[in-house]
């Protein structure tokens, strides 16, 4: 009897311990391709990468290690390095604030319940579809050119425009304003942010009297301010990793005020063949990246309104 | 309270027909400084190449002329423009069709099966979204170059099929969520294994998910540059990104003409699915805040 029901209990543990490893098992078949992707696509190149960049590696002969010498040379004495960085950093100052605020600003207009919302909404999304495609940068190379329209329009209205692309000065500037050009999907983003927003909360106010400037500064912004750091973090990546639009427009030119920092990873590693340095360069990048996402994650606990907290006050 | 004299009422109304007036100035003027570009590549199309960079401009042209869309068609030595749009739907309808399936066959995994260490992976596969591509660039290359896989479309659609990136994981999953639960649990009563309710049940059921999926996919494969940039060689085998800026490269100020009727049929693919599909866009960007 008792033989019996241990044999019974034996059988039924092991009849679940079964079924629970066949669960196991059928949900690593499920994700096996992507598993199968992040170890030989992901990981795996990553941890190469890594290794390239204590080498001189450049795709033909064999790997040598030079230790931080990659890393040392960047500092030392590679001051396209130097100068790609400051260019990529000015990009970034200025294409992220500009970037966000007009999303916001073109957002805020069309939450207004006005009519051909949705119209309105497909126009200012059509350049985001094309990004910073090859074709928008050739558009855009030829509607910036000494005689082309940009500067046919300011000469409509008497002013003469400088030669966009192939001056020092103003070809940065151009492509921050190319970039912030698509800013639909941002856009997009606030919108559904604000829709979010109580609308009682404005009613409620306005009954006391506060004005459309106190509402979007005790109301919108702090209920919108998790999606605004959203923004800025996915505008932040984006921007550092700048590179189709100088290729295609500039090539880095003129006087390398345009070599963004992708850019020159790319010529290192695949016009140069360093492909050790363009490693090493790319973990820098990686580095840089993290660094800021980090420091507005910190940062955010200062300014980001999260509402589940506050709630029980 | 709501004894609002006639007079307020009236300058009430006022103000907000003022108001409405103003913002819909202020988007209409918006609208045509985002669209001045295309207007321009629409218009300089269709004009003799003596008259694109006339000023000032005219925006409809006097002798419409469809010259710089026969010359551009033809587009590089011995390749034409057809040969490059062929490549690129070939390219892109394959990651198309495996990114939908294989991301909402992961999704299912991670959303509906309870195995060991599951949060830990997806927590893994959403941190794979921070890696910059750049980190992966160059290793890649190499491996790709060593199983002689350089000059054809394995490096740009193996992704696909393994997954075909987190985002999209990450959207079906999201999308998943959504569809309640006892729908599988009573289909597995009824002994259904997990591979027929993925296909059965929930593809289905996911289908305007699904169609994010591919409507994103194939816009960002068919504006893909670096990655055709870096693993193609032959002329024969471009896409149209690098076709269009070899165009460039070789046109110069000889075929402007021929380049700005190409630069706009290049856009034309991206754009007619945006129209055609627009409510999934919203949707898909708003459920998981990819960007455009």
């Amino acid at each position: 009897m008792k033989k019996w029901q241990n044999g019974r209990v034996l059988k039924k543990r092991v009849s679940t311990m079964n079924l629970k490893s066949k669960e196991n098992l059928i949900g690593y078949v499920f994700i096996s391709p992507w598993l199968i992707g992040f170890i030989l696509l992901n990981i795996g190149p990553m941890i190469m990468s890594f290794i390239f960049s204590f080498t001189s590696y450049d795709c033909f002969s064999s790997l040598k290690f030079i230790g931080f010498n990659n890393y040392i040379s960047m500092v030392t004495n590679d001051s396209l390095f130097k100068n790609a960085l400051l260019v990529t950093f000015k990009y970034v100052l200025f294409y992220v604030p500009l970037r966000v605020v007009v999303a916001l600003t073109i957002a805020m207009l069309l939450n207004q319940q006005i009519r051909g919302m949705s119209f309105y909404r497909t126009i200012y999304y059509i350049p985001s579809i094309l990004g910073g495609g090859v074709a928008v940068s050739v558009m855009w190379k030829m509607i910036l050119s000494k005689d082309g329209a940009i500067n046919a329009l300011l000469g409509m209205l008497g002013l003469e425009g400088p030669n966009w692309l192939a001056d020092p000065n103003t070809a940065l500037f151009s492509m921050v304003i190319m970039s912030c050009w698509a800013f639909g999907s941002a856009m997009v983003i606030f919108l559904a942010g604000l829709k979010g927003i109580p609308k009682e909360l404005y009613e409620a106010s306005s009954v006391d009297g506060a004005s459309p400037v106190r509402q979007f500064f005790s109301i919108t912004l702090p209920l919108l301010s998790p999606v605004i750091f959203f923004n800025i973090v996915m505008t932040l990546i984006d921007g550092f990793q700048v590179f189709t639009q100088a290729f295609i427009m500039t090539s880095g030119g003129p006087l390398n005020s345009t070599r963004f920092y992708v850019l020159y990873l790319y010529q290192n590693g695949f016009q140069y063949f360093r492909m050790g340095y363009a490693s090493a360069m790319a973990w820098i990048l990686f580095i840089i990246i993290m660094g800021f996402t980090l420091l507005i994650f910190k940062t955010s606990a200062f300014w980001v309104y999260y509402q589940s907290v506050e709630e029980g006050k | 309270m709501n004894l609002l004299s006639v007079d307020k009422k009236r300058s009430l109304m006022r103000y907000h027909y003022v108001r409405f007036t103003a913002i819909h100035i202020i988007l209409i003027a918006g609208a045509l400084l985002m669209l001045f570009p295309f207007f321009w590549l629409v218009s300089s199309s269709f004009k003799p190449v003596n008259q694109i960079f006339k000023i000032p401009i005219k925006w409809i042209p006097r002798d419409i002329t469809f010259d710089n869309y026969i010359n551009g068609w033809k587009g590089l030595p011995g390749y034409s423009f057809s040969n490059f749009f062929l490549n690129s739907f070939k390219v892109t309808l394959t990651v198309v069709i495996a990114t939908v399936f294989s991301s909402s066959f992961v999704a299912y995994g991670f959303a509906r099966i309870n195995f060991r260490y599951r949060d830990f992976l997806f927590l893994v596969l959403l941190s794979t979204l921070m890696i910059p591509s750049q980190v992966t660039l160059i290793p890649l290359y190499v491996i790709f170059s060593k199983l002689h896989f350089l000059d054809t479309y394995i490096p740009l659609t193996i992704g696909s099929f393994l997954g075909g990136g987190a985002f999209f994981i990450f959207l079906m999953r999201q999308f998943y969520d959504s569809i309640p639960k006892e729908l599988d649990d009573s289909a597995k009563i009824d002994g259904c294994s997990h591979f027929r309710i993925y296909w059965s049940i929930m593809l289905p059921l996911s289908k305007p998910g699904l169609f994010s999926v591919a409507i994103f996919s194939f816009i960002w494969t068919y504006n893909d540059f670096m990655s055709p940039l870096i693993y193609l060689n032959s002329v024969s085998k471009y896409t149209i990104p690098v076709a269009l800026r070899m165009f460039v490269d070789n046109a110069g100020m000889s075929n402007w003409g021929g380049l700005i009727a190409m630069t706009l049929v290049a856009m034309f693919p991206p754009l007619l699915v945006f129209f055609f599909a627009q409510r999934y866009f919203v949707e898909g960007i708003v459920t998981t805040g990819l960007k455009g």
